[in-house]
């Protein structure tokens, strides 16, 4: 009991150091998000208050993903430089760090993005929050979460920060527009023999990229949308138990 | 006395090569043991495996009564460790490096005490990156002493230090020694400084320990030359019988006891004329005291 309140109280003060040393990044995404929103709100002219808010969230939801890609670079580099060995000398187990860098990684950015948004729209238009629909939000959340473990298990497994920056670019950029691309090639009507190849692609891209897929608009697939947050969870215990059984450090 | 080391039939690979070949040893409590090896023998996977850094493929190990691997936080909540050549953060100040390790570590109010030990006072507030060589092997120190560990495992303590530095940092270790009463494990291949610390060697070779003991128990299992502390009520006296014997290299007469270096293979002797001498009322009683770790070293590792 003891020991498992100590090793609680090891991996709190863990967390609270790891979150500290990425704080300077959701420090700007909290201040450059809300400048976004004032600015978008009040100096451009867009139709109605739904679109302006699908163009602020993916606008700024590309600075989210930034923020992602930036803490698992750290975390790769903690893991690649030894630093880590320093805080594995105490009583932190390998699950607890693991867990510290994948709050830093996944959810304290989400919870920055949703309050760096929230708040400025709260103060100018709170009913225009509800204009894009939880769902929209959810997706977009949803996407962040399995991008940020699919590189952060990469970074886990590999120790190395160069992979985490090439995933980034691949998953984040290249293949996105390698889907995106292929759909619009299989998709379009009036060709029903290559129909079942546009399921497909769909099922791939909502895979990957919810939020984003619905926003070029790829045909809904909520398979993809489940197996999505499927893979994410996967990704979540792969990761916590791959430190408890093989996590080896050395400098 | 009990164990606070036990290794039995250690094996570690990495990939093809194997860095611990069945390696078994003690390190018994209270006592300031050196593991000796050249570069690349296994010392520092040793230690890693002790932290439960580094997972063993083969074999038992046992620090402070637990498994290493399966219970990480609780070892490494009585033990302090100071790496070979550890990265730190370093751009965080020293004293905040020191309170975040020490918050990790469940002792929050500890950090001016280790830094006072280890001589850092005049640089708790400044970055890490700013600190010599010789400093951030203090703060390793420092890192090691938090929460006054029951063991201490120092990997190559010394390594890349000037004289002074070096010097140092060994009278720091005979300190903690001496205050804490803290288990030692020192890693090394710097024999003369090994030898005016330790009491107890672990020697390893290729990833093989191919001996481990007391420095009295090694000495007389090897025969090499070794030194006795003999209490003597006249000590000029017992000097001048000493001094007078083929097998006796040197002898000291310090305020009222007389150090003895007797020559390889002569413990026997040097042991039978001691007694005979107490006998005769002369000494009050001896002790090997240690033992040249060189000579060991030559026997057993390089031998």
């Amino acid at each position: 009991m003891a020991g498992s309140r100590a090793a609680l109280g090891a991996f709190r003060a863990y967390a609270r150091y790891v979150l500290n040393s990425v704080a300077k990044w959701n420090l700007l995404l909290a201040v450059l998000t809300p400048l976004l929103v004032v600015y978008a709100y009040t100096a451009l002219y867009i139709p109605s208050t739904s679109v302006l808010l699908r163009f602020l969230v993916t606008l700024t939801g590309m600075a989210y993903y930034l923020l992602t890609i930036v803490a698992v670079y750290y975390f790769a580099l903690d893991l690649s430089r030894g630093t880590c060995m320093v805080f594995l000398s105490q009583p932190l187990t390998r699950r607890g760090y693991v867990l510290a860098w994948m709050l830093a990684s996944a959810v304290v950015p989400a919870l920055a993005y949703v309050l760096s948004l929230a708040v400025p729209f709260l103060v100018l238009d709170a009913r225009a929050l509800l204009d894009l629909g939880s769902e929209d939000y959810a997706l977009l959340f949803l996407e962040g979460l399995t991008l940020t473990m699919v590189m952060f298990s990469a970074g886990l497994a590999s120790k190395r920060p160069s992979l985490v920056i090439l995933l980034a670019l691949v998953l984040h950029l290249l293949l996105f527009i390698a889907v995106g691309t292929v759909y619009s090639i299989v998709a379009p009507p009036g060709r029903p023999w290559l129909s079942r190849y546009a399921d497909a692609v769909a099922f791939v891209s909502y895979l990957l990229y919810p939020y984003r897929s619905k926003l070029i608009g790829v045909q809904y697939s909520s398979l993809g949308v489940y197996s999505n947050a499927a893979l994410a969870a996967a990704l979540v215990v792969a990761s916590l138990e791959y430190a408890r059984r093989r996590l080896e450090v050395s400098g | 006395m009990p164990a606070v080391i036990a290794a039995r039939g250690l094996v570690k690979r990495y990939g093809r090569v194997e860095a611990l070949r069945n390696a078994t040893f003690e390190v018994p409590e209270g006592v300031v043991a050196g593991l000796l090896g050249p570069n690349g023998s296994g010392k520092t996977t040793t230690i890693k495996i002790l932290l439960g850094l580094l997972r063993r493929d083969g074999g038992e190990v046992e620090v402070l009564g637990l498994d290493p691997w399966a219970h990480e936080a609780e070892v490494r909540r009585r033990v302090g460790a100071l790496h070979e050549n550890p990265a730190y953060p370093l751009g965080e100040r020293v004293r905040s490096l020191l309170s975040h390790l020490a918050r990790v570590k469940g002792c929050r109010g500890d950090v001016d005490r280790v830094l006072r030990l280890t001589g850092l006072s005049e640089y708790a507030e400044a970055r890490v990156r700013a600190l010599s060589r010789g400093y951030l092997q203090r703060l390793g120190l420092a890192i090691a002493l938090l929460c006054e560990p029951e063991l201490l495992l120092l990997d190559e303590p010394t390594a890349h230090l000037d004289p002074g530095a070096r010097l140092e940092i060994l009278r720091l270790i005979r300190t903690l020694r001496e205050e804490l009463g803290a288990t030692v494990l020192i890693s090394s291949h710097i024999i003369p400084e090994l030898q005016e610390v330790c009491d107890y060697a672990i020697f390893i070779q290729s990833g093989v320990v191919v001996d481990h003991g007391s420095m009295e128990e090694l000495a007389r299992r090897h025969g090499v030359s070794a030194s006795y502390r003999v209490e003597a009520r006249r000590p000029r006296l017992v000097a001048s019988r000493l001094v007078a014997e083929e097998f006796v290299e040197a002898v000291e007469v310090l305020d009222d006891y007389v150090v003895v270096r007797v020559k390889g293979g002569a413990h026997a002797q040097a042991e039978a004329l001691l007694s005979r001498l107490a006998a005769e009322g002369l000494v009050e009683g001896y002790e090997l005291r240690t033992a040249s770790l060189a000579e060991l070293y030559a026997r057993v590792v390089a031998g």
